[in-house]
């Protein structure tokens, strides 16, 4: 029983992670908490639903659903943080929100408020080790998940472009001096990062198989708390952060019942920041030293 | 090389220069002298393009740099090694190095970062290290490193001796002249008047963010008026002088 919640609450968690870390890119990167996050991960379960209930096949309607994502994460990218970013901070955060309530509506306006049934593709393949049971698509999506990550340190560690990021990271006006270009930069970030949480979205519908126009809410609410519990701007922050939070949600509804699951998920994330404000891995020495 | 013509700059409401013009003669060391608040940074920020010009024109290398933004000024080798040396601390001593060399168009081999690991033994020896562990003044070396990654024809140094000792600041300053016989021409700010006369050929002396003076160091060096406001002879007078210096070299 309790193998078996640990390795729910890893598979879900995985979701998680992806959602927490293409937060994490946007806030460490750019320091802009960018709530357009929740609309892209359903932009990409959403439309990957539509695109198998208009006929097309699996893989087709998964890169259809992942760029109609990327391209409103560059939409975003232009008109909320470039636009508006030399004003107060807060304006690209509330235009971002904008976006978020526009995605949704659209979506709504066009198939209704119904959640949707998605037929998985790779039916209820199954492994059973003992008593234990691991979904094989929801295996593969944690595989997936921290692969990316993996990914995308390589890319930061190792790229031209992943030391520009990291640079802005640090120090915005150094990083100009030396020659980086935030207007160059922004655009790839808003790809990358809004890619992570469609492809989130895609593997939440095929792990959970049910779709909505708002199943962003819960989900991105449940990463951004896992960034905040990781420690802001903490890439490998966010991937515990994410898996913990996927843990205790799973505990809680083996323990308590499904109605309990966001006071005790949001319950443990005050405490844990009561106890240490800066979050898990968010040292205030290391103020400076995000991604 | 570099001509400034009648620049001026503000931040938000706040002028902090008015109509300063310059010019750095190929192979040349001018120095930037004045008080706290009187532009020096400002100045070094215009020029780089991190703040707009609100009026005047800059040229470099015979090209007008005026709207052109801090990438592509780099990128035609005018180059800034800033205050307090910034470096990128969450990065490694060989990140840092190659930042120097971001906007390039090609990739820096091997060979230049031992070049410049030939000069910096020390930088050599923590390469892989976070650049956070560096002294102050393996963090100027590192800086200046940087600066050079980007194959400068022109060095801007802000302040380059703060916070440094005595024997470091000795040091810096040997680069900043083995860097000039390379070719490389300098624009340095610096708070310790004697030092940049010293090290420069010509000076401009801004005051409120306007030249005071401007001229041949030595010629400076010998002014009285220089000499009570910044070489630590009587007080500083209040009014601001606006006299040509002596002895301009052509």
């Amino acid at each position: 029983m309790i193998a078996q919640q640990l390795v729910n609450g890893l598979m879900l968690g995985g979701i998680y992670v992806l959602v927490a870390v293409s937060f994490t890119l946007f806030f460490g990167c750019l320091n802009f908490l960018n709530f357009s996050v929740p609309a892209l991960f359903m932009l990409g379960g959403f439309l990957t639903w539509a695109g198998v209930a208009a006929g097309l096949s699996w893989p087709l309607a998964v890169l259809l659903a992942l760029t109609v994502a990327a391209l409103a994460s560059l939409l975003v990218e232009r008109l909320t943080w470039r636009l508006q970013r030399g004003g107060p901070p807060l304006i690209p955060l509330v235009s971002s929100l904008g976006f978020l309530i526009l995605f949704e509506n659209l979506v709504l306006v066009r198939w209704g408020s119904d959640a949707r049934a998605i037929p998985s593709p790779f039916g209820d393949a199954n492994w059973r080790i003992g008593d234990v049971v691991i979904g094989l698509p929801q295996l593969f999506g944690l595989i997936l998940s921290i692969s990316l990550v993996f990914g995308l340190q390589a890319l930061l560690k190792r790229t031209k472009l992943g030391r520009g990021i990291r640079s802005l990271a640090e120090n915005a006006e150094t990083a100009t001096m030396l020659g980086v270009e935030v207007d160059r930069v922004a655009p790839r970030l808003f790809l990358l990062a809004g890619l992570f949480c469609a492809l989130a979205g895609v593997l939440f519908s095929l792990s959970y198989q049910l779709v909505s126009p708002y199943m962003g809410d819960q989900v991105a609410l449940k990463g951004l708390s896992a960034m905040v519990l990781g420690g802001m701007g903490n890439i490998w922050g966010a991937v515990i952060g994410g898996l913990v939070i996927g843990l205790v949600e799973i505990f809680a509804v083996g323990a308590l019942s499904a109605d309990h699951v966001n006071v005790v998920v949001f319950g443990i994330l005050l405490l844990s920041l009561i106890i240490k404000p800066t979050g898990l891995f968010g040292d205030p020495a290391l103020g400076q030293q995000k991604l | 090389m570099l001509e400034a013509a009648g620049i001026s700059a503000a931040y938000g409401p706040v002028k902090a220069l008015a109509e300063v013009s310059l010019t750095v003669a190929e192979g040349d060391v001018m120095a930037v002298l004045g008080a706290n608040g009187a532009g020096k940074t400002t100045l070094l920020r215009t020029l780089l393009g991190l703040l707009p010009a609100q009026a005047g024109r800059i040229r470099f290398r015979g090209e007008d740099i005026t709207r052109l933004k801090p990438a592509e000024r780099v990128r035609r080798g005018l180059v800034m090694v800033p205050e307090g040396r910034r470096v990128l601390t969450s990065l490694t001593v060989e990140e840092n190095l190659l930042m120097g060399a971001y906007p390039r168009r090609d990739t820096p081999g091997p060979a230049e970062l031992d070049a410049i690991y030939g000069r910096f033994p020390n930088l050599a020896q923590r390469r892989h290290m976070k650049a956070v562990v560096l002294s102050g003044g393996e963090q100027q070396m590192l800086a200046i490193g940087r600066a050079m990654m980007a194959r400068p024809k022109l060095i801007m140094l802000d302040e380059p001796s703060l916070g440094l000792s005595p024997r470091l600041t000795a040091e810096v300053f040997a680069l900043i002249a083995s860097l000039n016989a390379e070719g490389i021409a300098i624009l340095l700010v610096e708070q310790n008047a004697m030092l940049a006369l010293e090290a420069s050929r010509h000076a401009l002396v801004l005051e409120l963010g306007r030249t005071a003076f401007d001229g041949a160091s030595p010629a400076l060096l010998q002014d009285d008026r220089v000499r009570r406001a910044y070489l630590g002879g009587s007080a500083p007078e209040d009014t601001p002088h606006h006299t040509p210096p002596e002895g301009v070299p052509p």
